[in-house]
């Protein structure tokens, strides 16, 4: 079976995020970035189909900050190929995304049968890679996938999706598919630094250049701002002794302890 | 034309409560633009279904086996047909598990400008702007649309669906389902329900909560002692602590997983990403301990600590002990 996996970095969310002068874009000189989360599942679910089917495991990126050690530890857990799009755009829409990386799929000349990437990305403000993608190469596309269960023959798959509250739907998709990913059936697997040195040393990223710059997104950004609190929390402060003790205070007027 | 449409969702026969949410969202729209709202119902005998979304002015109905029960590739069939069909000046639709990818699909294959993770539309001089949430929250957005019609997706629980749950008899629409919707490649198979071998976390009264602040699996019995000092208290975590399979994924709070209203939610170092406030902000009391003051969850925490979390739980622990 011959999977591809569609992977992108996003502002780490954990840091504080500044907005360039220009109010509509984010400041990414200030910025951490880290491989999307579910994007990281997407690699996951696909070196356990390979483990479990057999199989070869690409990996394609846009290019962004830190992605060649996405892709490098992408590799150290067992992906076959590794790829980036150079573009020289230093952000861009995920429709915009979605597009270069169709022609970059055109151009690899490559049958996939099954298409994996996360399910949604923090800044996916026009739309998701996985259904952008699949409207372009009309294939079918399913989100928020769990489990992904390939028939033996290799023709089509089972596919669980996660809907909450403990429900689950599923569905039976002919190959290929594109298949966003919403969780892998195990943790992504943590990969020693040594292994990913080794990853860098043994394979080479190869690189796509981008063809002319794709028409950009259907919708403007007018302003980028920090949300505005109302209201909000009533902020408690002190020593750990005086916060601990206000909050038991808090608890007990409620009847709570 | 120029009609107001939101997409209705239902799964095993009902229609979703995001969906009153949107439909909320949509009335306000509609009287802004002076134009009517219609809710689109896809499905396979729904008929009776077009009543529970009375609060609209009419229904646009496709029935077909293929369109029985959601599923993004045959509802993107029908949806685009409509669409074609109708011409109407907007889509909104819930940005829920069950629709995600929807809209992007349509928009991508009809050349269709996308407004994606919305919490809300406004109209301003009878444009719509929609306002984005971002990076986990931490950034919004004002967009506008460059062209028509214009899709939206609306995160759940930013608009009270309770005045939308209107029924009455109103006006439907029936449109043909078109010869492509048999081209799908998608066939919907069955819902399964996970077995509940655990407590069942929206009967607890406490919830202490954990989020990736707790920084690894070890650490989580300091939440397990704060928990055994309440009645009737669980441990429940966000989406990275279950994905890492420190909690069973039964202690999911958020969209993929349980929506909860406990008495109190003790949030400890989650920071509040939507999909997790989706499941949460419901609660009566939501105290939040996380040291970066500029988590999001603070804003709808009703008492917060920016502090440490570890050097706050033993001290709160030992006084509820007392």
């Amino acid at each position: 079976m011959k999977i591809l996996v569609l992977i992108k970095m996003v502002l780490d969310t954990v840091e504080e995020i500044k907005i360039d002068p220009s109010g509509k874009k984010v400041d990414t000189d200030a910025a951490r970035f880290i491989l999307n989360d579910v994007d990281n599942h997407a690699v996951e679910e696909a070196i356990l189909l390979k483990e479990k089917y057999g199989g070869h495991v690409t990996v394609l990126a846009v290019d962004a900050p830190e992605i060649d050690d996405a892709l490098f530890t992408a590799a150290a857990k067992g992906a076959d190929r590794i790829i980036k799009v150079t573009t020289g755009m230093e952000q861009m829409s995920t429709q915009t995304m979605a597009k270069l990386l169709h022609s970059a799929i055109q151009n690899m000349n490559t049958q996939f049968d099954l298409i994996l990437t996360g399910v949604q990305a923090s800044d996916d403000i026009d739309g998701e890679i996985g259904p952008s993608l699949a409207a372009q190469f009309n294939l079918p596309y399913i989100g928020m996938a769990v489990k992904v269960l390939p028939d033996p023959q290799g023709r089509s798959t089972e596919v669980v999706t996660e809907l909450g509250g403990g429900l689950y739907a599923s569905y039976r998709s002919s190959l290929p598919v594109i298949v966003g990913i919403s969780a892998a059936e195990k943790p992504p697997r943590y990969v020693p630094i040594m292994k990913v040195r080794m990853a860098m040393k043994s394979k080479k990223i190869e690189t796509i250049p981008a063809p002319a710059p794709p028409p950009g997104s259907k919708i403007d950004v007018l302003k980028l701002y920090k949300p505005v609190v109302t209201g909000g929390a009533a902020m408690i402060t002190g020593t750990p002794e005086q916060i601990a003790d206000n909050l038991v205070k808090i608890f007990r007027d409620r009847g709570l302890s | 034309m120029d009609e107001i449409f939101i997409l209705a969702e239902h799964i095993k026969g009902k229609i979703t409560d995001t969906t009153y949410e949107i439909l909320t969202l949509g009335r306000e729209i509609s009287a802004k633009m002076n134009r009517p709202l219609k809710a689109v119902l896809l499905g396979k005998g729904v008929g009776n279904l077009a009543m529970d979304l009375g609060y609209a002015d009419g229904v646009v109905m496709m029935e077909h086996d293929l369109l029985a029960n959601v599923n993004i590739q045959t509802w993107s069939i029908a949806l685009m047909h409509i669409i074609k069909e109708k011409k109407p000046e907007m889509v909104i639709m819930g940005s829920t598990n069950s629709l995600m990818g929807l809209g992007s699909y349509i928009a991508e294959k009809m050349g269709l400008p996308y407004m994606n993770l919305c919490k809300g539309l406004r109209v301003e001089d009878q444009q719509v702007v929609g306002n984005a949430i971002l990076y986990g929250g931490k950034i919004e957005a004002d967009v506008r649309p460059c062209a028509k019609p214009i899709l939206v997706s609306v995160r759940p629980g930013n608009y009270p669906g309770d005045p939308a749950r209107t029924r009455r008899e109103v006006p439907v629409e029936c449109v043909t389902p078109p010869d492509t919707l048999m081209e799908a490649k998608i066939n919907f198979k069955e819902f399964i329900q996970a077995e509940r071998k655990d407590i069942d976390i929206t009967q607890c009264d406490v919830l202490v909560a954990v989020g990736r602040g707790i920084q690894n699996k070890e650490n989580i019995v300091h939440a397990e002692t704060l928990a055994k000092i309440f009645k009737n208290a669980a441990v429940v975590g966000s989406r990275p602590i279950i994905d890492q399979e420190w909690l069973p994924l039964t202690r999911l709070v958020g969209r993929s997983g349980m929506s909860v209203r406990p008495k109190l939610y003790l949030a400890l170092g989650i920071s509040g990403a939507p999909e997790h406030m989706e499941g949460m902000k419901g609660a009566q009391l939501i105290v939040a301990i996380n040291k970066d003051k500029k988590a999001p969850i603070f804003r709808i925490a009703h008492y917060g600590v920016a502090e440490d979390l570890f050097k706050v739980i033993p001290k709160l622990a030992e006084r509820l002990k007392k």
